[in-house]
C-alpha cells in the first residue's frame, strides 16, 4: 500500500511538472490559430497567421538566415569543442588545468560586453568582415566551450583501454578515432549539437553587434517587430513551427532507433 | 645460450620502465619460444601488466629492447606489431556486435570480405559462441566476454598473444 | 543513432540542406531590374508637382546597385520599399534594430557601419553629429523635400536648416483613453490634469511609458515647464507629482498592446497614433480616444540620417525624394497614421487617419517639444535619473 501511494504521489508530481512545461506551449499552439490578433479572447479558428507568415518574405528570409548560421555554427563548434575537450582530457601539458577551468570563460562573461569586444576585435584588429563570417565565428567562439564541457564530462566515463585495444588490433590513430573514439563520444557530440543549435539560433546580443548589412536574423527581426507590428500572433506561429520541428526530429530519431533494434 | 634451432618468439633485454615514484619494471630479461605458454606470476603491482603493455607497444620502455620474431620493435608502433593483447578488462567494443568485434582486426588488415566472414565464423565455432554473433557485449556473460576477447586476438593469428589475468573469469567456466 | 551518423546519406542530406540554404541566399540577392527606368523615363513618369533628382544623383544611386537601410521591422508599408526597388532597379538591403539606443551603440563601436539610411531620433542625431559620423544632406538632390517640408520643420530645434536630417513622421507622445471604461466627456479630458489627477475616474488602470525622459518630460509639460528643463526646482515639482501618482500607476510599459486590448488598461501614456491601428483590431468601433493636452506634449520625430559609413548616399537622396512624392508619402501616412511635416498630402490621407494623426487644434505642433541634449546629458540627465530611480523602487 505504502509503495503504491508513493508511486501515485510520484506520478502526480511529475504530471504537474509536465503541465508546467507544456501548458504555455499548448496555449501558444492553440492561440496561434485564433483569429483575434491579440489572443485576448477566442474569436474563431483560422490559419491566416500561418498564411501571413509565409507571405512575409522578411520573416522567411530571417528564418533562413538563422537556420544557415545555426547549422554551420553547430557543425564547427561541435567539432572544435569535441576535439578540444578530447585534447584537454587526454594529453598532459603545462597549463592544462588552467585551460580546463578557463574554458567556460566566454560563457560567463556578460554577452553585451563580449559582443562589444568582439565587434571592436573584428573591425579594428583582425578585419573580419561583419556579417556571416563574423556572426559564425562569434557564435563558434561562444558555443564551442559548451561542447568542450559536455565532452569532458563524457570522457570521464569512457573506458580508454578501448582505444588501446583498437590500436593493438592494427588500427592506426585515425582509424581508431573514426571507429572507436567518435562512436564512444557520440552521446556527447549529439548533446553538444542539441545544446548549440538552439543557442546559436536564439542568440540576440552577440549577433546584433557583429551583424553586417543584410544579415538580420530571426531574433533581431522579432525584437524589432515588437515595437510597431500589430501582428504579434505571427510570433506564436513562428514559435510553434520551431517547437514542432525539434519534436518531429526527436520522434524520427526515436523511430529509426526502434526500427534498427527490431531489425537485429 | 639457447640453441639456434629454437625459434624465439619474444625476447626482452634489460627492460626498464619507470613511473613517477616507482620503478615498475626493473632490468627484466626473458625469452619466450614459439608455441610456448609462458606465465608471468607475481604479487599485485609488481609490473606484469606493464611488461605486457610494453611488448604490445602501448607503453615505451625507458631502457632495454623488445624483440618480436627476432626483430627489435622498440620503434614499431603498436598497430604494426605482430602481437596482440587480451586486456585485463577485456575492452570489447560496446558499440559493435560480437561478430564485428572479432572482425575488427581483420578489417584493419584489409582481408577480403568473405575471408573475414569465414574466419570469424570459424573462430566463433571454435569458441562455441556461434549463437552470439549478432549480440552486443553487454548481452554476454563474463566468461563469454572473455572468450570473445581471446577470439578477437587469435583470429589475427599473431605470432604471440599476451593475456592479462586469464583466470579472472575462470570460476564461471 | 549510430547508424544514422555512420550512414553517409545522413551527411549528404545535411550537407545538401545547408547548401540549399546558402544557394537560396545567393538567389535572393539578385533582383530583377528589367523594369527599372532610365533617367529619361523616370523624369517623364513623375506625377504633377513632383520634381526629379538631378541626373548625377540618379546615376550614382543606380550604379551603387544596393541601398542599405536600417529601420524598424514591420512598421512602414512594404509597398514603399518594393515600389522603390521596382522603379529604380536598386536592391534594398534592410536590417532592423531592436531599439535606437542599441543602434546608436553599434555606430559608436563601429563608426564604419555601412548603412546609407538610418531612421532615428533627435537624441541619436545629436550624438552622431558630435562624433562626426553623419553625412550632410545635399539639398540639390531632394527637390521634393525642399518643396513640401513645412517651414517650421525646416528650422526645427533638432537640426536647424535640415542639414543632417530629413523628417519622416512625427509622433505625439500624449495619452489615450478607452471610452468603454472612461467617460470621454469628463471635463478634464484631454488635459494633462486628467492623467495626473483623475485616478478617481480611471481607478488606477493607468500605464505610463517605460522611458525616463518621456515620462518626466510630460510631467514637466503638465506643470507648464519646458520638458528639457534642468532647473532643480522644476524637476523637484515634477518628482512630487510623480510620487503622488505612483500608487495609481499599474505598470511602466512603452507599448502594452495586449493589456490595452484586453481592457485591463483604461488609460495609457504613449504615442497616440499607435492606438489607431490597434483600435481597428478591437472590433467595428474603435474604443480608443487620442487626447492631445492643450499645454502640449512630447514630440517624437523620426528622422532619416545618412551615416558616414554608407556606400550609396545618392540612393538615400533618391529614396528621400521618392518618399516625399505626395502619393508615396500618403502611402506612408495612411499606413502608420503618424503626424508629419509634409504640406502636400492633405487631400490624400484617409479621413479616419486624419482624425487620428492631427491634433484638433491648429498650431498645436508649436506647443510641443522635442527631447534635446539638456534633458539627456549632464545635470539634466542626473536629476532625471534620480527621480526615475525613486519611481521604479
Ligand atoms: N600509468 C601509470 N602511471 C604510474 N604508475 C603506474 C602506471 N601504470 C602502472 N603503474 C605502477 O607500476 C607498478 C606496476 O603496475 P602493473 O600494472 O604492471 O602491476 P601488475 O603486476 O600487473 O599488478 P596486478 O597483478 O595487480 O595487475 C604499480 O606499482 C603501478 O602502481
Ligand atoms: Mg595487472
Amino acid at each position: 500500500m505504502k509503495i503504491l501511494n508513493a508511486r501515485r504521489i510520484n506520478t502526480i508530481v511529475s504530471m504537474i511538472g509536465y503541465l508546467f512545461v507544456w501548458a504555455p506551449i499548448v496555449v501558444l499552439a492553440i492561440f496561434s490559430f485564433n483569429a483575434s490578433a491579440y489572443g485576448v479572447k477566442w474569436e474563431s479558428l483560422t490559419i491566416k497567421w500561418y498564411v501571413d507568415l509565409f507571405h512575409t518574405p522578411e520573416i522567411m528570409q530571417a528564418v533562413l538566415r538563422s537556420l544557415l548560421i545555426a547549422s554551420i555554427t553547430t557543425i564547427f563548434a561541435t567539432a572544435i569543442g569535441t576535439l578540444a575537450g578530447y585534447g584537454l582530457y587526454k594529453y598532459k601539458f603545462a597549463g592544462r588545468r588552467f585551460l580546463r577551468m578557463s574554458v567556460l570563460l566566454p560563457i560567463t562573461v556578460p554577452y553585451v560586453i563580449m559582443a562589444g569586444a568582439l565587434l571592436v576585435y573584428f573591425t579594428r584588429i583582425v578585419h573580419i568582415p561583419l556579417g556571416y563570417p563574423a556572426i559564425i565565428i562569434a557564435h563558434i567562439s561562444f558555443s564551442a566551450p559548451l561542447a568542450v564541457f559536455v565532452t569532458l564530462g563524457r570522457m570521464q566515463r569512457i573506458n580508454w583501454s578501448l582505444e588501446e585495444a583498437s590500436v593493438d588490433l592494427g588500427a592506426n590513430t585515425l582509424t581508431t578515432w573514426r571507429k572507436v573514439t567518435i562512436p564512444l563520444l557520440l552521446p556527447a557530440i549529439f548533446a553538444s549539437a542539441v545544446l548549440i543549435f538552439p543557442w546559436s539560433f536564439n542568440d540576440f546580443t552577440v549577433t546584433y553587434f557583429v551583424a553586417g548589412v543584410g544579415t538580420t536574423t530571426l531574433p533581431l527581426y522579432l525584437f524589432s517587430m515588437l515595437e510597431y507590428s500589430l501582428k504579434p500572433v505571427l510570433i506564436n506561429a513562428i514559435s510553434l513551427i520551431f517547437i514542432i520541428m525539434p519534436i518531429l526530429l526527436i520522434m524520427l530519431i526515436y523511430l529509426s532507433k526502434a526500427r534498427t533494434k527490431h531489425g537485429s | 645460450m639457447q640453441g639456434e634451432q629454437d625459434n624465439i618468439c619474444i625476447e626482452l633485454r634489460n627492460l626498464v620502465k619507470m613511473f613517477p615514484g616507482v620503478t615498475a619494471v626493473n632490468h627484466v630479461n626473458l625469452k619466450v619460444k614459439d608455441r610456448e605458454v609462458f606465465s608471468l606470476l607475481g604479487p599485485s603491482g609488481c609490473g606484469k601488466t606493464t611488461i605486457l603493455r610494453i611488448i604490445a607497444g602501448l607503453e615505451t620502455a625507458d631502457e632495454g629492447e623488445v624483440l618480436i620474431g627476432g626483430q627489435v620493435v622498440n620503434e614499431v608502433p603498436p598497430y604494426r606489431r605482430d602481437c596482440n593483447l587480451v586486456f585485463q578488462n577485456l575492452a570489447l567494443f560496446p558499440h559493435m556486435t560480437i561478430g564485428q568485434n572479432i572482425a575488427y582486426g581483420l578489417e584493419r588488415k584489409r582481408v577480403a570480405k568473405n575471408e573475414i566472414k569465414k574466419r570469424v565464423n570459424e573462430m566463433l565455432e571454435f569458441m562455441s559462441l556461434e549463437a552470439m554473433k549478432d549480440r552486443y557485449p553487454v548481452q554476454l556473460s563474463g566468461g563469454q566476454q572473455q572468450r570473445i576477447a581471446l577470439a578477437r586476438s587469435l583470429v589475427l593469428k599473431p605470432s604471440c598473444c599476451c593475456w592479462m589475468n586469464p583466470w579472472r573469469h575462470w570460476t564461471e567456466n | 543513432m549510430l547508424k544514422l551518423v555512420e550512414n553517409r546519406k545522413t551527411w549528404v542530406f545535411i550537407g545538401g540542406l545547408i547548401f540549399a540554404l546558402a544557394v537560396s541566399f545567393m538567389g535572393s540577392g539578385l533582383v530583377g531590374s528589367a523594369q527599372a527606368k532610365t533617367y529619361k523615363q523616370y523624369v517623364a513618369s513623375l506625377p504633377d508637382g513632383c520634381q526629379p533628382v538631378p541626373r548625377e544623383c540618379f546615376e550614382q544611386a543606380v550604379a551603387g546597385k544596393t541601398f542599405a537601410m536600417y529601420d524598424w521591422a514591420a512598421w512602414w508599408p512594404e509597398e514603399l520599399y518594393k515600389g522603390f526597388e521596382k522603379e529604380f532597379g536598386i536592391k534594398i538591403v534592410r536590417d532592423n534594430y531592436p531599439n535606437l539606443d542599441e543602434a546608436l551603440a553599434k555606430f559608436r563601436l563601429n563608426p564604419k557601419t555601412p548603412y546609407d539610411f538610418w531612421l532615428t531620433n533627435p537624441k541619436s542625431v545629436w550624438y552622431m553629429k558630435n562624433w562626426k559620423l553623419l553625412e550632410t544632406v545635399n539639398h540639390d538632390w531632394i527637390p521634393n523635400v525642399n518643396r513640401y517640408l513645412a517651414g517650421d520643420v525646416k528650422e526645427a530645434s533638432w537640426d536647424k536648416g535640415y542639414n543632417y536630417t530629413v523628417l519622416t513622421t512625427l509622433g505625439y507622445d500624449a495619452y489615450v483613453i478607452n471610452k468603454n471604461f472612461i467617460n470621454k466627456d469628463d471635463s478634464r479630458i484631454p488635459s494633462w490634469k486628467f492623467l495626473f489627477e483623475g485616478w478617481d475616474v480611471y481607478k488606477d488602470r493607468l500605464v505610463m511609458r517605460n522611458e525616463m525622459n518621456r515620462v518626466i518630460g510630460n510631467t514637466l509639460k503638465y506643470l507648464g515647464y519646458s520638458l528639457n528643463s534642468t532647473n532643480p526646482k522644476e524637476l523637484k515639482e515634477a518628482e512630487d507629482v510623480l510620487v503622488r501618482l505612483k500608487p495609481h500607476i499599474m505598470a511602466f510599459n512603452s507599448w502594452p498592446k495586449r493589456a490595452v486590448m484586453a481592457g485591463e488598461v483604461w488609460i495609457v501614456e504613449g504615442v497616440v497614433h499607435d492606438y489607431l491601428s490597434l483600435g481597428k483590431l478591437a472590433g467595428p468601433e474603435n474604443p480608443f480616444v487620442p487626447c492631445y493636452p492643450p499645454k502640449g506634449c512630447l514630440l517624437s520625430p523620426m528622422l532619416v540620417v545618412m551615416p558616414k559609413g554608407g556606400n550609396n548616399p545618392a540612393a538615400c537622396h533618391l529614396f528621400l525624394n521618392y518618399l516625399y512624392r505626395p502619393d508615396n508619402f500618403a502611402t506612408l501616412i495612411n499606413g502608420v497614421a503618424y503626424g508629419h511635416g509634409h504640406t502636400g498630402v492633405n487631400g490624400l490621407i484617409k479621413e479616419k487617419v486624419v482624425k487620428w494623426m492631427t491634433p484638433p487644434e491648429a498650431g498645436y505642433r508649436e506647443k510641443c517639444e522635442v527631447l534635446l541634449p539638456p534633458a539627456f546629458t549632464g545635470q539634466g540627465e542626473k536629476l532625471r535619473a534620480a527621480i526615475w530611480e525613486k519611481l521604479k523602487k
